[in-house]
């Protein structure tokens, strides 16, 4: 699988495939072809926001090591990659191949050995801790495979909790996040408790809480991962639709092809460097293709 | 089962220092505890006689000091063995991955049952026997405290020989027997542990059952209660002790309306999680807080008693040094016990919640932000227990002298016990904060 031909993500409509540029750390262009992405295909919705061609994260020559010289890990050597606004990227790879870290890096939870990440201009890795922090707040949203909900909260008030932290008054917050959960089809379920609901109306309440303060990018660890395959699929794709509909990015880590086949973008990667892209073109599809297919 | 409990020790592997040292904390302090309270009762009881009471000298006075003592002790140990209890179910808590694992690798679930108890009787008597070890060191401090009486030897302080055993062996049997019944209460599957999961609702009886009780002693002393003799005192201390026993009915009750309305109208991220963790267990948030309530309201019937106390006669004088000192030494073992007891089951919280504080942070909540709503979480019923405490007393003594004894001298003393013991267990809260910290920052 590491190899790819990605079998299973190959859609039925046709894609391309971008080959990695060689991660030598060169300053070519990088792996990625959103500057050429074809703003194609693109569906329009309330809020929809077309693509534009400025990344809003934008890593270059990405390392990461672990460890000392000797027992020194690479966890990723070399990576360039940027992601627009409203696009959608999977990173696939065997356990271990540093996709992880690269999420991780991309949304500013580690600092990279060496290598930048710009944010809307910005380099995280030049930033302090509670810099990142408040910026993560701010303008990214996070989906873990199991949630991550306080069991004790609500399912309103764990949308809330995030905006909050940021500042933001509980009446407004709560308006916000009302509209959110009923958006995501939770309607009368905002006051049931995690333990309440279904492992699917639970990572629906996860989703909502990741976009209820329009982060600029959502990054995804897993998101389908605890759930069965059908739920797994219908989360999917409120997740790919909602993110792409408030025009936030969207960075999902996934080892399975079909849910990364939901991406207009999917790299691969192996031994910390990317070792191939695919770009779907005319992929964005809405609930209603995704489900027939 | 020779073979699975061959296997238990690599199984049941240690999983860093503090987690497993954490019940043995609680076990040491519940045996520390029980037997230096014991110790203290049966020395009053040693110096009490036996026959008839004589009307003057200390050995007047030893029947009320040991109805004190036994009074303390009856408050004191029942928290003490609770605490042991607790420890039991802590420590099979951060056992349930473990016993999971040994259901999937072919045990059944008795075999395994049988493993955890074991492995808690294990840390039980390993708690035990430095709870003794406690015992003995700070018996020596206590014989210099002034009970206005002839001060009590090391030896009179210690228990006979042969009670250090038994008390090793019926703590271990607690802990074991606690053990065994919250093993009922779960599914051990090869899967993992189930546990039903239920939204708490608490009766609004509680609180009607402990105001009938208030008004009635209200109504009994407005009636002239006092005026029917000895029957009457009876049904006097029969009403006090039923509204200080009430506190505990009641408390829980108070700390879930309150988390509730806070949760509900919170304005900080702080609050609302302090507060819906409150109401999800308001018993646990209840139970860190009892003893020091009960050891407050005791406190303030002996402050304001004193200030009233008309010390004529040596032996009233031994009385109220005796009470005095007797009253803080509960308090003081009272905040030691709520202070363990807190600082135990957060610090274990805070273990079971790593992978949920670290996602918290990555979603960028701040470090300082999650230690507030652990403040949050035990801020609110410290602060009920003080109302609860100091309400109880004063209403008790000012329904029973007509008016509120006024001593601003007295007054800033209780003030003092109240904020000294609340503080320690805000402090017990505050050492599970580094593990926060590492928790929340640790590198994925």
């Amino acid at each position: 699988m590491n190899t790819a031909p990605l079998p299973g993500s190959a859609p039925s409509t046709s894609h391309s495939t971008v080959p990695s540029a060689p991660a030598t750390g060169a300053p070519s262009a990088p792996a990625t072809g959103v500057p050429s992405a074809p703003a194609t295909g693109v569906p329009s919705g309330p809020g929809a926001v077309s693509r534009h061609l400025t990344p809003v994260l934008s890593a270059r020559h990405l390392a990461m090591t672990y460890g000392q010289q000797g027992t020194a890990t690479h966890a990723l050597d070399g990576v360039d990659l940027d992601i627009a606004r409203a696009d959608s990227l999977a990173v696939m790879g065997p356990s271990g191949c540093g996709k992880t870290t690269l999420l991780h890096v991309l949304a500013g939870i580690l600092r990279p050995t060496a290598g930048t990440v710009l944010h809307d201009g910005t380099d995280l890795a030049a930033l302090p801790d509670r810099t990142r922090t408040r910026l993560r707040r701010s303008d990214f949203g996070f989906v873990f495979q199991d949630g991550q909900l306080l069991p004790e909260l609500t399912a309103l008030e764990n949308v809330i909790l995030p905006r909050m932290l940021g500042g933001v008054t509980r009446r407004t917050a709560t308006a916000e996040a009302r509209g959110w959960l009923d958006r995501l089809g939770l309607q009368g379920m905002h006051e049931r408790r995690p333990t309440q609901l279904s492992g699917g109306q639970a990572q629906r309440v996860a989703i909502t809480r990741a976009l209820a303060g329009s982060p600029s990018v959502v990054f995804a660890d897993e998101p389908t991962g605890a759930l069965d395959q059908t739920t797994g699929r219908a989360v999917l794709d409120i997740l790919v639709e909602t993110c792409r509909d408030s025009g936030a990015a969207l960075v999902m880590v996934t080892h399975d092809a079909k849910v990364a086949a939901a991406c207009r973008r999917t790299v691969t990667m192996r031994d910390g460097r990317i070792a191939e892209e695919f770009v779907r073109p005319d992929v964005q599809p809405t609930a209603e293709q995704a489900v027939a297919r | 089962m020779s073979a699975l409990l061959a296997t238990a020790p690599l199984l049941l592997r240690r999983r860093g220092a503090l987690a497993d040292v954490l019940p043995v904390i609680a076990f040491t302090a519940a045996a520390a505890i029980t037997a230096t309270v014991v110790g203290g009762a049966a020395a009053f009881a040693a110096r009490t006689p036996s026959g008839v009471t004589p009307m003057t000298g200390e050995a007047s006075v030893m029947p009320f000091l040991l109805i004190c003592a036994v009074f303390a002790s009856a408050l004191l140990i029942p928290s003490a063995v609770g605490l042991g209890g607790s420890a039991a179910r802590l420590s099979l808590a951060r056992r349930e991955q473990d016993l999971a694992t040994m259901r999937l690798v072919g045990g059944t679930g008795g075999q395994v049952g049988s493993v955890a108890v074991l492995d808690v009787a294990a840390q039980s008597l390993l708690g035990s026997i430095l709870g003794l070890g406690a015992h003995l060191a700070v018996t020596p401090a206590l014989a210099r405290l002034d009970f206005g009486i002839t001060p009590f030897t090391v030896a009179e302080l210690l228990l006979p020989w042969w009670a250090y055993p038994l008390l090793v062996v019926a703590l271990v049997l607690i802990a074991a027997g606690s053990a065994a019944v919250s093993l009922a209460g779960v599914v051990l599957s090869p899967l993992g542990v189930a546990r039903d999961s239920r939204v708490v609702r608490l009766s609004v009886l509680r609180l009607g059952l402990w105001a009938a009780l208030i008004v009635g002693f209200m109504i009994f002393m407005n009636m002239g209660g006092v005026l029917l003799g000895s029957v009457g005192i009876v049904i006097i201390v029969l009403f006090v002790a039923a509204i200080v026993a009430g506190i505990n009915v009641v408390g829980p009750f108070i700390v879930w309306v309150t988390a509730l309305a806070l949760a509900r109208t919170a304005p900080t991220p702080s609050l609302l999680v302090g507060a819906r963790r409150l109401a999800g267990d308001p018993r646990a948030g209840w139970r860190a807080v009892s003893g020091i309530t009960f050891a407050l309201v005791i406190a303030g019937f002996l402050t304001m008693i004193a200030t009233l106390g008309d010390t004529s006669t040596p032996e009233e004088a031994m009385m109220l040094t005796a009470t005095t000192t007797g009253g803080l030494l509960t308090l003081g073992i009272a905040a030691v016990l709520a202070a363990v007891s807190t600082g135990v089951s957060q610090t274990a919280r805070v273990i079971d919640q790593a992978p949920r504080l670290r996602a918290q942070h990555i979603a960028g909540a701040e470090v300082g932000q999650l230690h507030r709503a652990r403040i949050a979480e035990i801020a609110v019923p410290v602060g009920l227990s003080s109302i609860i405490a100091t309400g109880t007393a004063l209403l008790v003594l000012t329904t029973f002298f007509g008016s509120a004894p006024s001593d601003p001298m007295m007054a800033v003393q209780y003030l003092a016990a109240v904020l000294g013991a609340y503080a320690l267990v805000i402090a017990s809260v505050l050492v599970g904060s580094p593990l926060v910290k590492r928790f929340a920052l640790r590198a994925v």
